[in-house]
């Protein structure tokens, strides 16, 4: 009974996955500069550092002695949006990197297939973490998740700095903008 | 009567929708495109007017003649799959390389399964009484495959054609729509063959409607475009690969934390 259950839920999940796949909306990606990380950059302002002031709970406390309990509940909740911008913000510069991989790697006739198992495991990883902490933040609020953070931000810098030189080396404009059209 | 009147209907529906294929292929002068699949579909053709034959002149035989040849039928199923591979990823040398190592990697271990299930069981007479058991495990392969394809075309954002995208969504519905009926007929058992005769059809004819609707004409793939620079490979390879493993393993720590 079990293992027939699973052969029809096999079947159906081939049918649904075939089904979304032929009728999505096609993605075309264009790689340009993102205007509101130039903006940052004309300001001198790294958002690996911004995450700091973004998970440091200095700014909490102060809300806490100093205002009422409404203006505690926005200032939080506000809290949490930035630091879920962010989080987005860094996932998408593990996008961009990859986005280029996949690029070169398809027509690339020297290509190692393990190699190219092993980064896209590490990146499904990368992604299902991604979601956890999503899923953190929004339980325990930026401040909730501090040990998680502290942790977090090196290895965002790390991130941060290794693809902006790769970016650099290959002399592409930082962060590929990625239009949705409607097939 | 309604029953001999409906199974008559879906039979030669469907072998007019074949046809019709077929017919379309021939004279837009397509069917060289894809040789194996106009294969595949010749073959079935025949099959159904060979199979009608058989059912109207020695009903008696006909479960024997259908579930022998299905084997057939599905091994060359095996290479429609293999003709969508080819046809899809031959512009892509790397892509090519990834998929033909993943699909290797699926029949390498169903193989094993065989291997290990015990081959000495088999032989002719469990062939025939075990078929649908035997025909659910090898489309559960191939749905395997095809999603695997699938995955693949959308992870390096390879642009296919209407024609390739028809064939690989009408024969993936075909396959687990086929799964999902022989795994109900066999929980459902005896009393269920009644409608599984005339259910069978609902999955082949999804499939033959998804491709009178894509097959229509002949549509190309798209060229693969060389948009912006060319990135070398190696570099990029070993970046991303170091910069992804210290990032998965940073952020792990940092949620075990």
């Amino acid at each position: 009974m079990n293992h027939l259950f699973v052969y029809f839920v096999a079947g159906g999940g081939a049918v649904a996955i075939l089904l979304f796949w032929a009728t999505r909306t096609k993605r075309h990606y264009a790689i340009s500069a993102d205007p509101q990380l130039q903006l940052l950059d004309a300001l001198e302002i790294r958002p690996q550092l911004l995450a700091r002031q973004i998970f440091d709970d200095g700014d909490w406390k102060y809300v806490c002695d100093a205002a009422p309990a409404g203006e505690r509940k926005n200032f939080l909740r506000e809290r949490t949006n930035i630091a879920l911008m962010w989080l987005n913000e860094m996932r998408a510069q593990a996008a961009q990197v990859m986005w280029l991989h996949r690029q070169a790697s398809r027509r690339a006739p020297d290509l190692s297939a393990s190699l190219e198992l092993e980064i896209a495991g590490n990146y499904a990883v990368f992604l299902a973490c991604c979601y956890a902490m999503r899923v953190a933040i929004r339980l325990h609020g930026p401040f909730g998740t501090r040990a998680m953070m502290d942790r977090l931000l090196g290895c965002s810098s790390r991130l941060w700095q290794e693809s902006e030189q790769l970016l650099a080396t290959l002399g592409v404009p930082r962060r590929v903008e990625v239009t949705v059209v409607e097939k | 009567v309604f029953d001999q009147a409906l199974t008559q209907a879906v039979w030669w529906g469907g072998n007019a929708l074949e046809a019709l294929l077929l017919y379309r292929a021939i004279r837009g002068k397509f069917v060289g495109k894809y040789p194996v699949f106009y294969a595949y579909l010749a073959y079935v053709f025949t099959y159904g007017v060979t199979a009608f034959c058989v059912y109207t002149f020695d009903p008696g035989f006909y479960a024997k003649f259908y579930w022998g040849l299905q084997y057939v039928s599905v091994t060359i199923g095996y290479c429609v799959i293999w003709e969508i591979y080819r046809q899809v990823f031959r512009p892509y040398p790397g892509a090519y390389r990834v998929t033909r190592a993943l699909l290797a990697a699926i029949l390498l271990f169903v193989v094993c399964r065989v291997i290990l299930d015990g081959v000495n069981n088999l032989n002719l007479v469990t062939i025939l009484h075990r078929a649908p058991e035997y025909e659910r495990n090898l489309r559960v392969v191939q749905a395997a495959l095809l999603v695997t394809i699938v995955a693949l075309i959308a992870y390096y954002a390879i642009p296919i054609g209407r024609n390739l995208k028809g064939m690989i969504l009408g024969y993936g519905l075909f396959i687990g729509l086929t799964i999902m009926q022989l795994a109900l007929g066999e929980y459902l058992g005896a009393w269920f063959q009644p409608i599984w005769k005339h259910l069978a059809w609902v999955s082949y004819t999804a499939g033959l409607v998804t491709w009178c609707v894509t097959l229509w004409s002949y549509h190309p793939d798209p060229k693969p475009t060389r948009t912006g620079p060319e990135y070398d490979y190696q570099l990029l390879a070993n970046q991303t690969a170091r910069m992804m493993s210290q990032v998965r393993s940073g952020i792990s720590r940092a949620i075990r934390s």
